[in-house]
């Protein structure tokens, strides 16, 4: 391979990401808009400098397109989720059985926004969590544009071990670790650590945003517990069980969080009243008497079939194994630039797995649920055609976006740009590299809008330049793990998500550029932390 | 006033672009199936220009009503 690393090729390489940022960020493109021109600039770089050809453009196209269903099926099927709660009016009852549970509007944003967005992470991910938790917030009152940032935040500590632990599955194999050998452990325990450091973030910033210190002096001590129990919870877990290390501490809290509603301090009811995330009128105006005979516990029936679901067919073994072996993915030959930067062929691209993926848990769970909302009535005749006909509508405009980042993303790892990008980070900061680890990890995360794919993208990376600077490799592996997770906070595909759910498509660029300064502050905190301790090591 | 057929509103003709994409997407896999670069072309054309059909219909069509 003799692609050349210089400032030319980087900034080339850099050059799609320049300008998507700029067109969502400083003039407010939509992702539908701005993507096209992200993979048209990508496609020009890479036939221009990096001297592909049309083969790999059309290989490397064809895997983006694969990529890309793989994740709208369950995009669809999160939105299919939403709709049947949504037309059974359920959310207006989950709104007001949590209002009634806890009257501290606070505490009903924090668990609306963070500790079920946590659980949802923990079983699902793939931007589930998003898509779920930002109509809910809609529900309870929170501006639309409020209510797709705070479960982006919300969710995104749980990137890593959520999911049942596919984006770290990802990292160990990407980087060759050998589950239970002691760099696997050490890796372990620091990104636990740095992921701890985002989850405190996390609350603080949610108190931040609904009353600025006032709710930051109110919510500090339910932050506190909460974070002790996700973050310190995951710490411990991940030298134990990694696949259970994050969802076991997210139901924890959840429960938690409804005993810290009876305390002293949250007991009352208590809110900011000039708050900038709530929608006053929405939540005073929005009361419907055709769901008077649903309880709160019927309204989350679908979700509670989704966990059970998720639990069996992941957790049993045998179960997981004989549905597992259900797979299917396509074949793609070998593709290579004229510089000799080799894609090798694939038997099996990306397989899917139907019966234990993400979207079928989110399917039944939600036929499930239109069946049971149906027949108490509460789905009126009319309203399952309604259900499928709008998720269908909301799923596939958003998809067009979907499927240009993940193009772009394909084509330039396939025609050698992320590697250049990385290398010439890493040849140029030296030690001080660590400080940029994390970024690396939340930079991959925004072009793939992924945790588990920022890891297999650039999880060999890591270990390669750690070992050539002579860094610790343990903590430049974690800083890239929790990079990605702090990264999931901008992945324009989760952004799409929420702006879908929350029917605000279109916006993506406010909510990047709302979202951009906690993210970007975060993930360098992370750096300068891994930065002292190798050198104090 | 006059209802718009969902094929003729922005997410219709988005939804228009996606099936036009799922085509490209085929003729690429076959294309590559076959060792055809002419087929692998023109898959790879029409992703790029379903792709591009909003930033071209909300930036330059709509502003030029």
């Amino acid at each position: 391979m003799n692609v050349p690393i210089n400032l030319f090729m980087w900034s080339m390489a850099c050059l799609p990401i320049v300008v998507l940022l700029v067109l969502m960020i400083k003039f407010q493109w939509g992702a539908t808009e701005a993507a096209p021109i992200g993979l048209l600039i990508t496609v020009f770089t890479g036939l221009a400098f990096y001297k592909a050809d049309i083969k790999l453009l059309a290989s490397e196209s064809a895997k983006g397109i694969w990529s890309a269903l793989v994740v709208l099926i369950i995009v669809w099927t999160a939105i299919l989720l939403y709709e049947v709660a949504n037309e059974a009016k359920a959310f207006l009852v989950i709104r007001n059985g949590m209002q009634k549970l806890l009257p501290n509007e606070l505490l009903l944003v924090i668990a609306m926004g963070w500790v079920f967005e946590s659980f949802l992470q923990g079983i699902t991910g793939f931007g589930v969590a998003v898509a779920v938790g930002a109509p809910l917030l809609v529900g309870i009152g929170v501006l639309p544009l409020w209510a797709v940032i705070i479960p982006l935040i919300g969710h995104a500590w749980g990137n890593t071990f959520g999911t049942l632990a596919v984006a770290w599955d990802a990292l160990t194999m990407s980087a060759g670790l050998e589950p239970g050998t002691e760099l696997y452990l050490q890796t372990a325990l620091w990104a636990a650590i740095f992921i701890w450091v985002w989850n405190v973030i996390t609350g603080l910033a949610i108190c931040w945003f609904y009353g600025k210190g006032k709710a930051l002096k109110k919510g500090l001590p339910a932050v506190l517990i909460i974070s002790l129990i996700q973050g310190g919870g995951q710490l411990i877990l991940t030298q134990i069980n990694t696949t259970i290390a994050c969802f076991i501490p997210a139901c924890i809290s959840l429960v938690v969080l409804f005993v810290l509603g009876r305390t002293k301090i949250y007991k009352d009811k208590w809110s900011v009243e000039d708050s900038r995330i709530m929608n006053r009128e929405f939540t005073e105006d929005n009361s419907d008497k055709s769901t008077q005979n649903m309880s709160l516990v019927q309204a989350f029936f679908p979700y509670a079939i989704l966990t059970v679901i998720t639990l069996v067919v992941l957790l049993i073994a045998p179960i997981k194994a004989f549905l597992g072996q259900f797979s299917f993915g396509l074949a793609f030959p070998e593709t290579s630039t004229a510089y000799g930067f080799v894609n090798e062929a694939s038997a099996s691209f990306s397989p899917l797995s139907p019966f234990t993926h993400a979207s079928m848990f989110l399917l039944i769970a939600s036929l499930v649920g239109l069946l049971y909302f149906r027949k108490h009535g509460w789905i009126k005749a009319g309203g399952c055609r309604a259900v499928f006909v709008q998720s269908i509508q909301k799923t596939v405009p958003s998809g067009i976006a979907v499927i240009g980042f993940i193009i772009m993303s394909k084509i330039m790892g396939g025609t050698g740009q992320t590697m250049v990008l990385a290398n010439g980070i890493a040849n140029v900061l030296g030690t001080g590299y660590a400080v940029l680890a994390p970024v690396v990890g939340m930079l991959g995360a925004f072009m793939t809008s992924s945790n588990m794919a920022s890891n297999i993208l650039f999880g060999e990376f890591q270990i390669t330049t750690a070992n050539l600077l002579g860094l610790k490799t343990a903590a430049i592996l974690g800083a890239q793990t929790a990079g990605g997770a702090i990264g999931n906070t901008i992945c324009p595909g989760n952004i799409i998500l929420g702006t879908t759910t929350a029917k605000i498509l279109g916006k993506e660029g406010l909510v990047l550029k709302k979202i951009m300064p906690i993210t970007l502050s975060a993930a360098i905190l992370v750096g300068i932390i891994l930065f002292f301790t190798i050198i104090f090591a | 006033m006059e209802k718009k057929t969902f094929f003729k509103t922005l997410e219709g003709e988005l939804t228009i672009a996606f099936f036009i994409i799922i085509i490209a997407f085929v003729l690429i896999l076959f294309g590559l199936n076959k060792t055809n670069e002419e087929l692998c072309l023109s898959g790879f054309i029409l992703i790029v220009a379903a792709m591009l059909f909003s930033p071209f219909k909300v930036f330059i069509l709509q502003r030029n009503k």
